[in-house]
């Protein structure tokens, strides 16, 4: 019995030192996990490529990781949101610009990449994969390459209006333009779709149209996917959008066509673009993975995603998905995108200056 | 009507409304306060949901139908203040159950009333009546209000997504306009310097209460019974704010998650962004709690060096962010950039305030004599002794800490700006991924991973706060005497 009362007597003074023990522990035990934990997120980036991707992320880190499955070269993503757009990617990397983070960005279009290269940001690359892409979607000099292109375009609510190019042209004519929508158009492709007509209509008459339309009540709403949304539900009977945002609808059901928007008889097809930014440490890297997401490989996943990219590059057709074909017809007779960069600048000030 | 011009407007709708929204939350926090602290933990579930309802989901849901409104901006106005209230509302319920017991006692308040009618020469001065309001409710009810203020004034996400006016989002909309972050910085700045007022009193407020002789002890509220009418709005409230804020966006989001599953659990990464999102948060939440049990805790801290720390989460997120992005940019503290700390010390730079705020109400930095009582018996070699002082502990101290510290991680875990700005490479914390699904209209694997990362860190809350109260009935046994 004594030997009991000391074994209980014994054990309790061990449970009370325990808990003093794990107090003083515990605090260290999750000071540890924490510092394992930061240690294991530096081993990512550390060595890694850098890549800024202003792409669908869900599309980009399939097409990424493949990148790093195949050639072993490890990559660490920086992407972009709903709520950074306009402090985006490019404005990081310019303010970067004296100790650059990034080694190569992947852009989904082109004007942002045209002001990196106006700032002398970039690195001029021409390799296989530069040489595969037609002169249009590409700079001179190699400081970026366009591939995986979208179309701008006209999306209708078919059960509230005829999805015909007649129909649209009465529209755009209606005294009342409240059915209408489009997005922001001080950044993305709408402001590069802005740009053109500001290029070939000239400065007055876009601006008399930009004030026109929203006299009549047109809308104008943050973003590419709000105008797919609001034409979707029929809150509106057309916009204008992109390829992919249109198809994003399409695929949920909704009640929605599209048509090219054609200016002077002639697409708007918006590329992706890849550049090397100046003053990478990873510069062959760099160039592999370039290489890589302007093959014909990259070119006809992005074609087969849900997004429906349009190859800038030769592909068989016959490997192309059957919506895209005809798209990859009217990117044919598209605009170059590079005659309108200075526009760009032009529009977009007065833009700014607008309610 | 020019940018500078919009600016000022957008500031004086964005305090308006902040202190509109303050003191109406307060007013139906305190009434709901008086007839649901003794409810269960089910009502306490609903009342507390809107509160932890992502912006990203509010925003969401309601972002086209504001588009719709685009020709009347006071529906839009309307919406916002109301999902504004509903999500504010339960944290004035939450500060006000667990605030202190007041210095002012009802019988002393009701001495005070009837001295008042014995006889004119009786009654007390004005100065005396306003002291007796102010150390009775008004401090704890002028406190609260500053936080509700602060929150409501720097809310920012779900303004953008309806497209409200308030100045986050002119802020944000203008540097999309080529706003220099030099001027960003004057415009916050602005912004900050309306903020003060609200903080002046409180931060000099905490940086007495340290030595303060007043018992802040801890104990059941008084319970007072409202009218019929008053328990029927009650109720009506909670059920309207849980449908608005929570319900309602969570139906529409949950009809897309069901086709977004499959997809989601293809994604390799799923694991590290929500790891890296709870590796954030509790370090964020752990290095904010300490700084607050610190300050707190120190009788030494002038008001001055009190403000000094509070005043760059006053900046507001975005503001805050470029400006520790152009600092750690410089070539002294470029080596820096590269690493987690921006980021840490950029969400506890924002957080502090509100969690000094939290922590100061709840009195969580000054010990009273009950606690250091309950702290003494915690140590008792008479283990029923031990055990008794230990729940004591926790309930008099320990539990402001953890729910106080869990207010922060969910804060950290949702918040946007700051990671889409300082994040290194390669770190993803959830909340960029979820934005990043919604910028591209990817709204049925949006809906799948936010409700994946909405369950995980609530399903650890309740794991963690339910381990804490077991015992193995063995151990159990052998410290009954």
């Amino acid at each position: 019995m004594v030997s009991e009362d000391l074994f209980v007597v014994r054990y309790r003074s061990f449970l009370v030192e325990r808990s003093s023990l794990v107090r003083l522990f515990l605090p260290l035990l999750v000071a540890v996990a924490l510092w394992i934990g930061w240690q294991s997120v530096a081993q990512r980036s550390d060595g890694a490529l850098v890549v800024y991707c202003a792409h669908d992320l869900i599309f980009a880190q399939d097409i990424l990781d493949d990148f790093e499955r195949s050639t072993g070269i490890r990559i660490a993503v920086v992407g972009d949101t709903e709520a950074t757009k306009s402090l985006g990617l490019v404005q990081r990397i310019i303010r970067e610009r004296q100790h650059p983070q990034c080694d190569v960005f992947w852009n989904n279009q082109l004007l942002g990449t045209i002001q990196l290269a106006d700032e002398q940001l970039l690195e001029p690359y021409k390799g296989a994969g530069f040489e595969r892409i037609g002169e249009q979607y590409k700079d001179s000099a190699g400081l970026w390459t366009g591939f995986a292109g979208r179309l701008r375009v006209w999306i209708v609510n078919r059960e509230l209006m005829e999805p015909t190019e007649e129909s649209i042209a009465a529209a755009e004519q209606a005294a009342s333009l409240s059915e209408m929508c489009l997005a922001q158009p001080i950044y993305g492709t709408t402001l590069s779709h802005c740009s053109i007509l500001w290029e070939l209509w000239g400065a007055e008459r876009f601006q008399q149209w930009y004030r026109d339309f929203q006299q009549r009540g047109g809308r104008i709403v943050p973003g590419n996917a709000t105008v797919k949304n609001l034409v979707a539900e029929g809150v509106c009977k057309l916009g204008w959008t992109d390829t992919d945002d249109f198809f994003v609808g399409h695929d949920a059901g909704a009640p929605v066509e599209q048509l090219p928007i054609r200016i002077e008889g002639k697409a708007i097809c918006i590329p992706n673009s890849v550049a090397i930014i100046r003053g990478t440490q990873r510069k062959e890297a760099a160039q592999k993975l370039v290489d890589y997401l302007l093959s014909e490989e990259v070119e006809l996943k992005l074609a087969r995603s849900e997004s429906r990219q349009i190859p800038l590059g030769h592909v068989e057709e016959s490997q192309l998905p059957k919506e895209v074909r005809p798209l990859a017809v009217w990117a044919r007779e598209s605009h170059d995108m590079r005659n309108f960069a200075s526009a760009r600048k032009a529009c977009l000030e007065w833009l700014l200056s607008q309610p | 009507m020019g940018g500078e011009q919009q600016y000022w407007l957008a500031l004086g709708c964005s305090l308006l409304r902040s202190l509109l929204i303050a003191v109406v939350a307060l007013s139906i926090a305190r009434t709901i306060h008086r007839e649901w602290q003794q409810r269960g933990y089910v009502v306490w579930g609903l009342l507390l949901l809107p509160m932890l309802t992502p912006c990203l989901l509010i925003g969401y849901c309601y972002r086209d139908t504001t588009m719709a409104w685009i020709a009347s901006p006071w529906r839009t106005e309307l919406l916002y203040d109301l999902l504004l209230s509903g999500q504010l509302v339960p944290v004035a319920v939450v500060l006000l159950h667990l605030a202190p017991r007041p210095a002012v006692t009802p019988a002393a308040m009701h001495c005070a009333q009837l001295l008042n009618r014995v006889s004119p020469s009786s009654r007390l001065s004005n100065c005396w009546r306003w002291r007796m309001w102010f150390h009775r409710s008004g401090q704890r009810d002028l406190n609260i209000t500053a936080i509700l203020f602060l929150l409501a004034f720097q809310e920012a996400e779900v303004a953008s997504l309806l497209q409200s006016r308030t100045w986050t989002e002119w802020i944000f909309t203008n540097q999309a306009r080529g706003l220099p972050v030099i001027n960003t910085f004057r415009y916050a700045s602005l912004a900050m310097l309306v903020q003060l007022p609200a903080m002046l009193p409180v931060a000099w407020w905490i940086s007495r209460a340290g030595s303060s002789e007043v018992s802040r002890s801890r104990s059941s509220h008084e319970s007072v019974t409202g009218t019929a009418l008053q328990r029927a709005g009650v109720r009506l409230w909670i059920i309207f704010a849980a449908s608005v804020v929570t319900i309602i966006p969570a139906v529409q989001l949950l009809r897309g998650a069901g086709t977004g599953w499959g997809n989601l659990l293809d994604q390799p990464a799923l694991g590290e962004e929500l790891g890296d999102a709870a590796l954030l948060a509790t370090t964020v939440a752990l290095l904010t709690l300490l700084l607050c049990r610190w300050l707190l805790g120190s009788r030494a801290i002038p008001t001055w060096g009190l403000l000094a720390l509070l005043l760059p989460g006053l900046l507001g997120a975005l503001s805050l962010g470029l400006t520790l992005a152009a600092i750690f940019q410089t070539d002294a503290l470029v080596f820096a950039y590269d690493t987690p700390v921006p980021l840490v010390l950029g969400e506890v730079l924002y957080l502090f305030p509100r969690g000094l705020l939290v922590f100061g109400l709840w009195g969580a930095g000054q010990e009273s004599s009950i606690q250091f009582l309950a702290r003494t018996l915690s140590v008792s070699p008479v283990s029923a002794q031990q055990r008794s002082g230990q729940e004591l502990s926790w309930m008099l101290h320990s539990q402001i800490w953890w729910w106080g510290g869990w207010l922060i991680f969910f804060w950290a875990y949702f918040e946007l700006m700051l990671p889409s700005l300082l994040a290194q490479p390669g770190f993803s914390p959830v909340s960029l991924v979820l934005y990043n699904f919604l910028h591209y209209g990817r709204i049925n694997a949006l809906a799948a991973k936010l409700l994946l990362s909405l369950l995980l860190p609530l399903a650890a809350m309740l794991l963690l706060t339910a381990l804490r109260r077991w015992r193995p009935n063995h151990w159990r046994s052998l410290r009954e005497d």
